[in-house]
C-alpha cells in the first residue's frame, strides 16, 4: 500500500509542478490580455497547446497510481479522494493532506485566472467580429451581376488597398 | 484581488481595447487624407497590478523628414512659379509660320526685293508699307506681351501673398488650439497634421523655416532670413508694395523689407525685378533687335529718293537745344563725322542746285546744320521746337544723298520706320502717307534720280542676310532665332528643375510615409491576426475548465 501511495505522491507533485506552470502561463497571459497584445497572445496560446499535450502523460501516470491505490484498498477508482485516503492511512495523512492542499490551492487560482482571462478574451473577441463586420460592411463593393448571371467580384474596386502600393 | 478590482481591470482593459481598435478604424477613414499620419495607441500598465489603459494616441511621424519636406517644399513652389512663368513666356515667342516676327521679317525684305526690279509698281509699293507697317506690328504685340507678363506677376505675387497670409493666421490659430489641448493633457494629432500641411503649404508659397516651441506651438520665419512671420499666435503680415522710383515690387514682413530665396514668391519677384531675368532679357533682346532693324533700314532709307521728291519735309526727331552738338541734343543716336548731301530738283528733274552739310561729332549744332541747307537759295530750313523742317523753292523739289554723318538717321528725315524699340516702333508718316516716298532709288552721281532705279530697294533688301547684330556676327534673324531658342531652352531647363525638384518631394514624401502613411492591408492585416489570436486563445477556456475539474475530483 505505502508503495502505491509513493507513486501517487510522486505524481501529484509533478503534477503540482505541471499546474503551476500554467499559473505563471495565465498571469502572463492576464498581462497580454490587459495590454492587447495579440502577437504575445497568439505565442502564449501556442505555449499553452503544448502545455496540454504534455498534460495528457501525466493524468495517465496519476489515473494508474489511483488504479494500484483503488484496488490495494478494494474501492471503485471514482471514490478515491485524497480527504478519504489521509484518513484510511493515518501515518500518510500529512504528506497526502499537504499534496491535496497544494492542488486545492492551484485549481483555486487556475479557476479564477480562467474565468477572469477567459471573460476579457470573450468580450475583446465579440468586440473584433463587430468590428470587422463593420469594416467590411463599409468597404464592401456591392453585389452585381454580370450578363451571364454571375457574380462579379471587382476586386479593385473594393477600396482596401495600399495607397502606398 | 477582490471581484470588483477584477472586474474593473477587465474593464480597463477592454477600454484600451477598444481605443487601439478605433485608432485602426481612424487611420483606414483618413488613408486618402493628405498630410494625415498613422497614429498609434500606447498602452501602459496601470500601478502594480491594476490593469492597463491609454497612456496616448501617438502620431507616427518623422520631424526630421518634416523639416526637409518644409524646406524641399521652397524649392518646389519656386520651380513651379519657374516654369509656369517661362512657359508663359514661351507662348509670347512660339513663332507663327504666318505672322510670327520671323515670318513678317522675311515678308518685309522679301518686299523689297521685289520693289528693287518694278520699282515703279504702285502695287508692289504698297507691299513694302505694308510689310513695314506688320513688322511695327508684330513688334509692338511681342513687346506688349511682355510688359503685360510683368504686370501679371504683380497680380500673381499681391495673390500668393495674400494666400501666404491666410496661411499665417490659420496657423497660428492652429498653434493656439494645440497649446490648449496639450495643456489639457491631450495629443491633438489630427491639429499637428493640419499644422504641419499648412507650413508646408506656405513654403510653397513663401519658403519658410519652422522650428516647435516648448509649448506645441510653432515658430515660422522666412528661411535663410531669420525674418518671423507667426510665433505661437503672434502673427506678422506680408505686404507687396510697387516702388515707383526703381520699378520693383517689395516685399515687408510688417516693417521689415525681405526678400524670400525659396517658395513660389521667390521666382515671381526675381522675375519681376531682376534686370537680368528672363522678362528683361527677353524684352531687352527685342528692343535690341527692334533698335537694329530701326537704324538700319532707316540708314539706308534716308539716303535714297522715292518716285517724287520731297517739296517739304520735317525730322521727326527733336533736338534739346539747336545750340549744342548734336551728339549732346537728345536724339535717340548720334551723328558721326561726315556729310550729306541736298540735291534740289525742278518742276522737270533736272539738278537745281545741290548742298553738302558736312557734320563734325561733337561740334556741328542743329542751328549749324539749319545755316547751311538755308544757304542754298532754292531750300529754306526752319527749326520749330527742335525740330529741322527742310522746304524746296516753289515748283521745286528735293532728296538726299550719301549720308555718310547718319546725321538723318539721327534726325529721322526721310526715315522708314519712327521709334526707338520694340515698343515705340511704328512706320514713319512719309511712307503711310505716300508710298511714292519709299526710297527704292538712289540720287546718281550727276545729282538726277531715275524711277527705273531700284539700287537703294536691292541693299534694303540685303539687310536680311546682313550680319548687323553681335558685333556683326548675326542677322536679324540668327538674332531672333537664338532669342527663341533661349526662351524656349530655359522653359525647358526650368521643366527639369522641377522634375528633379518634384523627385526630391516625393522622395522625402516616400519616407515619411513610411512612417506615417497608412497602409490599408497592414491595419486590417493587424485586426485579423489579432482576432485569429483571441479566436484561438478562447478554445483553451473550456479545455482548461475540464483540466481543472478532473483534478477536483480527487482533492475533494
Amino acid at each position: 500500500m505505502t508503495a502505491a501511495l509513493d507513486t501517487l505522491s510522486d505524481a501529484l507533485a509533478a503534477e503540482s509542478r505541471h499546474l503551476a506552470a500554467l499559473l505563471e502561463l495565465l498571469e502572463e497571459e492576464g498581462q497580454v490580455l490587459r495590454r492587447g497584445e495579440a502577437v504575445s497572445l497568439a505565442a502564449i496560446t501556442d505555449r499553452k497547446e503544448a502545455w496540454i499535450r504534455d498534460r495528457a502523460a501525466l493524468e495517465d501516470t496519476r489515473r494508474q497510481a489511483l488504479s494500484l491505490v483503488a484496488r490495494a484498498l478494494h474501492i471503485d477508482l471514482s471514490a478515491v479522494t485524497l480527504t478519504d485516503l489521509a484518513r484510511r492511512e493515518p501515518a500518510q495523512a500529512g504528506r497526502l493532506l499537504a499534496r491535496r492542499d497544494e492542488l486545492r490551492r492551484l485549481t483555486s487560482r487556475l479557476s479564477a485566472l480562467v474565468q477572469h482571462n477567459g471573460f476579457l478574451i470573450e468580450r475583446s473577441l465579440r468586440y473584433f467580429r463587430g468590428f470587422v463586420s463593420s469594416l467590411v460592411g463599409a468597404v464592401a463593393h456591392p453585389a452585381t451581376y454580370t450578363a451571364s448571371g454571375r457574380h462579379d467580384v471587382q476586386a479593385a474596386a473594393v477600396g482596401l488597398i495600399d495607397r502606398r502600393g | 484581488m477582490s471581484l470588483f478590482s477584477g472586474f474593473e481591470i477587465g474593464r480597463k482593459a477592454l477600454a484600451a481595447h477598444q481605443a487601439v481598435l478605433d485608432t485602426v478604424g481612424h487611420n483606414l477613414a483618413n488613408v486618402a487624407t493628405r498630410g494625415y499620419a498613422r497614429q498609434r495607441a500606447e498602452l501602459v500598465a496601470v500601478a502594480p497590478r491594476n490593469g492597463v489603459e491609454v497612456a496616448q494616441i501617438r502620431r507616427l511621424r518623422d520631424r526630421f523628414l518634416d523639416v526637409q519636406l518644409i524646406q524641399e517644399g521652397g524649392g518646389l513652389g519656386r520651380a513651379q512659379a519657374q516654369v509656369n512663368l517661362l512657359q508663359r513666356l514661351e507662348s509670347i515667342f512660339t513663332e507663327d509660320p504666318e505672322a510670327g516676327l520671323g515670318a513678317t521679317l522675311s515678308r518685309f525684305f522679301r518686299a523689297f526685293q521685289d520693289l528693287s526690279v518694278h520699282p515703279t509698281d504702285p502695287a508692289l509699293r504698297v507691299t513694302v508699307k505694308e510689310a513695314g507697317a506688320q513688322v511695327a506690328a508684330t513688334f509692338r504685340d511681342l513687346r506688349g506681351g511682355l510688359d503685360v507678363l510683368k504686370a501679371d506677376l504683380v497680380t500673381e505675387i499681391e495673390s500668393r501673398v495674400s494666400a501666404a497670409n491666410g496661411l499665417v493666421t490659420e496657423i497660428a490659430e492652429l498653434n493656439r488650439r494645440i497649446v490648449a489641448a496639450r495643456g489639457g493633457g491631450l495629443e491633438p494629432s489630427d491639429l499637428l497634421d493640419r499644422r504641419d500641411l499648412l507650413v508646408a503649404q506656405l513654403s510653397e508659397i513663401a519658403g519658410v523655416a519652422a522650428s516647435d516651441n516648448e509649448n506645441g506651438s510653432v515658430r515660422v520665419t522666412i528661411a535663410g532670413t531669420g525674418v518671423r512671420l507667426l510665433d505661437g499666435d503672434l502673427v506678422s503680415t506680408l505686404t507687396v508694395a510697387l516702388d515707383g522710383s526703381t520699378n520693383t515690387v517689395r516685399l515687408q514682413v510688417d516693417d521689415e523689407v525681405v526678400a524670400p530665396q525659396s517658395g513660389a514668391l521667390a521666382a515671381l519677384v526675381g522675375a519681376r525685378n531682376s534686370p537680368t531675368g528672363p522678362i528683361s532679357q527677353a524684352a531687352s533682346d527685342l528692343d535690341a533687335l527692334a533698335r537694329s532693324i530701326i537704324d538700319e533700314v532707316n540708314r539706308l532709307h534716308a539716303s535714297g529718293a522715292g518716285l517724287t521728291g520731297h517739296a517739304t519735309l520735317t525730322a521727326a526727331n527733336a533736338v534739346s537745344s539747336s545750340t549744342v552738338a548734336l551728339t549732346a541734343a537728345g536724339l535717340p543716336s548720334s551723328p558721326l563725322t561726315g556729310a550729306f548731301r541736298i540735291v534740289v530738283h525742278d518742276s522737270a528733274g533736272s539738278v537745281a542746285s545741290t548742298v553738302d552739310v558736312s557734320v563734325t561729332a561733337g561740334v556741328t549744332t542743329l542751328e549749324d546744320v539749319r545755316s547751311a541747307i538755308d544757304a542754298d537759295p532754292n531750300l529754306t530750313a526752319t527749326i520749330s521746337a527742335g525740330i529741322l523742317t527742310v522746304s524746296a523753292a516753289s515748283g521745286m523739289t528735293y532728296a538726299f544723298a550719301s549720308d555718310t554723318s547718319d546725321t538723318l538717321l539721327a534726325l529721322g528725315l526721310n526715315t522708314f520706320f519712327t521709334g526707338t524699340d520694340a515698343l515705340t516702333i511704328g512706320e514713319s508718316p512719309l511712307v503711310a502717307g505716300d508710298v511714292a516716298k519709299i526710297a527704292a532709288a538712289r540720287v546718281d552721281s550727276t545729282g538726277l534720280v531715275h524711277r527705273g532705279d531700284g539700287e537703294n530697294a536691292l541693299a534694303l533688301a540685303r539687310l536680311r542676310t546682313k550680319p548687323t547684330l553681335r558685333g556683326g556676327t548675326a542677322t536679324f534673324v540668327d538674332f531672333l532665332g537664338t532669342l527663341v531658342s533661349r526662351v524656349g531652352s530655359e522653359a525647358r531647363d526650368a521643366t527639369q528643375a522641377l522634375d528633379r525638384q518634384e523627385a526630391a518631394v516625393e522622395l522625402v514624401e516616400n519616407l515619411q510615409q513610411q512612417t506615417s502613411g497608412v497602409s490599408t492591408d497592414e491595419e486590417l492585416l493587424t485586426l485579423t491576426q489579432a482576432q485569429h489570436a483571441y479566436a484561438a486563445a478562447a478554445r483553451y477556456i473550456s479545455t482548461l475548465n475540464d483540466v481543472i475539474d478532473s483534478l477536483f475530483q480527487i482533492t475533494r
